[in-house]
């Protein structure tokens, strides 16, 4: 009898404890979860989630282009977009876009995580510039985007799209890729704010998040 | 509080009808991505794979894993077939949760909120006695009722309070971004090319007070939900609202089986007591159709 209370009392904490630490590290970023860094590592190395649903809505529309040049040739290349005709295939298959969709989460999650990435080298060298003597650090916007472009291109996501350059090329048929240079560029087109909806004079609000070096296949 | 807990599974309608949900949709899963394994999940797959801690911790690369993905596979195959047979009461879904750990980092790219919720039910599956229907062997009862009622009890709220708990996150997370609190958010998601589900979203935004009235109203079914929900009086009026919410997700921005989880979900705030009273009312009434039929 003992026993079997004792158990269930036992159920009952671990359960607590349980969730009482998923609430803790579900939160957004407070004073305590940024106390418990260490203890919020290793909860999210099996626990991981996030709930932010379009918390900040997409403002834009992402464009991402294979540029392919010839080596020998610079006036020679090929230039692929591939979101905006995957989009537009999605929308007029739906609800039988299951191809699509699941395109569409491989490209557009490796697009956010490289302008995730891009962010957080920029907020790094902000960090430093706080900590140190800013003279010590070349905080130039050629330097910002060199680190950057340095960093994005050891991510697992941009290996993923030079993979999948790779896979663009062949199904378009380019010979010789060895004889050719590949280039990443990734694009945003803003949605006009909500208040000019209906005007037809905004302009497309255009920006460039990332262009990588040139790659060889 | 303890004694409620323990007397009775409270969960025992609905739970087995989830855990056969979860396994078709886990196999329509299997099938959608069939297309697409050699570039996900097999050796000379293009997705760059990020570090597996369901791996790290049995010390197995996650190269050995693609190269001999179609044995993995077989494997979580297997296993879906024994949850949904109810083979294995708390070892197969523990077994499963794993395995979908692991084909979720080797996919990680392709996941949804959804995806990320599924894995916590199959978790909170790992208590739940959900074998009492759907089952090739039946739970019993016997000395250790009581423990197994407790868990079951604690498993099945686990994924009440989950949904609450994901509602409230992002309605906090809503509030604190500038279009939500201004009430043009919807406008953003349903104009926008990757939500963009019916030639109708972009009359609908052209709307005003459709905009406003939707942002607003998502903001405060999430809000309302995690509290509300436990009153008995207004629990149905919820229950429609959330529903209407996942639904217009769903044909609106094209996010389907994502919604359609959610909306499953929301059966377990229904008790044992309420369930048997529509199936009752159901049962009349396809007897009746029956009989006017005939």
């Amino acid at each position: 009898m003992f026993m079997k209370r004792l158990n269930i009392y036992i159920v009952i904490v671990c359960f607590i404890f349980y969730w009482s630490t998923t609430i803790l590290f579900v939160t957004p970023k407070n004073y305590v979860t940024i106390s418990l860094h260490k203890q919020e590592q290793f909860f999210n190395t099996f626990f991981f989630q996030k709930w932010s649903f379009f918390a900040p809505p997409p403002k834009y529309n992402d464009r991402l282009f294979f540029r392919y040049e010839s080596k020998i040739d610079s006036t020679k290349f090929f230039l692929f977009e591939v979101i905006e005709p995957l989009q537009r295939r999605k929308s007029k298959k739906a609800p039988f876009n299951s191809s699509e969709d699941i395109l569409d989460y491989i490209l557009s999650s490796t697009i956010m995580s490289i302008s995730d990435g891009l962010i957080a080298v920029n907020e790094s060298i902000n960090y430093k510039i706080s900590k140190e003597d800013s003279l010590n650090i070349d905080v130039t916007i050629k330097n910002r985007i060199e680190l950057g472009k340095k960093y994005i291109q050891s991510l697992p996501s941009f290996r993923t799209l030079k993979k999948y350059g790779a896979f663009i090329a062949e199904k378009n048929n380019i010979e010789n890729i060895e004889l050719y240079s590949m280039t990443i560029k990734i694009i945003q087109v803003g949605i006009p704010k909500f208040a000019f909806r209906n005007s037809n004079n905004q302009k497309d609000l255009i920006k460039i998040v990332f262009e990588s070096d040139k790659i060889s296949l | 509080m303890i004694e409620k807990l323990t007397s009775e599974n409270r969960f025992k309608f609905y739970s087995p009808y989830l855990r056969v949900f979860i396994c078709l949709y886990l196999f329509k899963d299997i099938f959608i991505m069939w297309e697409f394994n050699h570039i996900i999940y097999e050796s000379n797959s293009f997705l760059i794979p990020e570090i597996s801690p369901y791996l790290n911790f049995l010390k197995i690369d996650i190269a050995f894993i693609r190269d001999y993905f179609y044995l993995f596979y077989s494997t979580y195959i297997l296993l879906i077939i024994l949850f949904l047979l109810g083979i294995g009461k708390r070892i197969t879904p523990f077994l499963l949760f794993w395995a979908l750990g692991i084909i979720q980092t080797l996919s990680w790219l392709t996941l949804n909120g959804g995806d990320n919720m599924l894995k916590f039910i199959v978790l909170y599956y790992v208590f739940i006695d959900s074998y009492s229907k759907f089952s090739l062997i039946k739970s019993k009862q016997n000395g250790n009722s009581k423990i197994s009622n407790l868990l079951s009890n604690l498993g099945g709220y686990s994924i009440c309070f989950h949904l609450c708990l994901v509602y409230f996150i992002s309605s906090i997370h809503k509030i604190h971004a500038d279009v939500w609190f201004n009430g043009v958010a919807t406008y953003y998601i349903l104009i926008s090319e990757r939500f963009n589900g019916t030639p109708l979203n972009a009359q609908l935004v052209e709307s005003g007070l459709f905009v406003t009235v939707t942002t607003y109203g998502t903001i405060l079914i999430e809000l309302a939900f995690p509290f509300l929900i436990w009153n008995k009086q207004i629990k149905f009026l919820l229950i429609i609202l959330a529903l209407c919410l996942h639904l217009g997700i769903a044909i609106f921005m094209m996010l389907y089986d994502f919604q359609i989880l959610f909306i499953v979900i929301l059966g377990f705030f229904i008790t044992n007591r309420e369930w048997e009273y529509f199936s009752n009312k159901l049962n009349k009434f396809m007897r009746s159709y029956k009989l006017r039929l005939i």
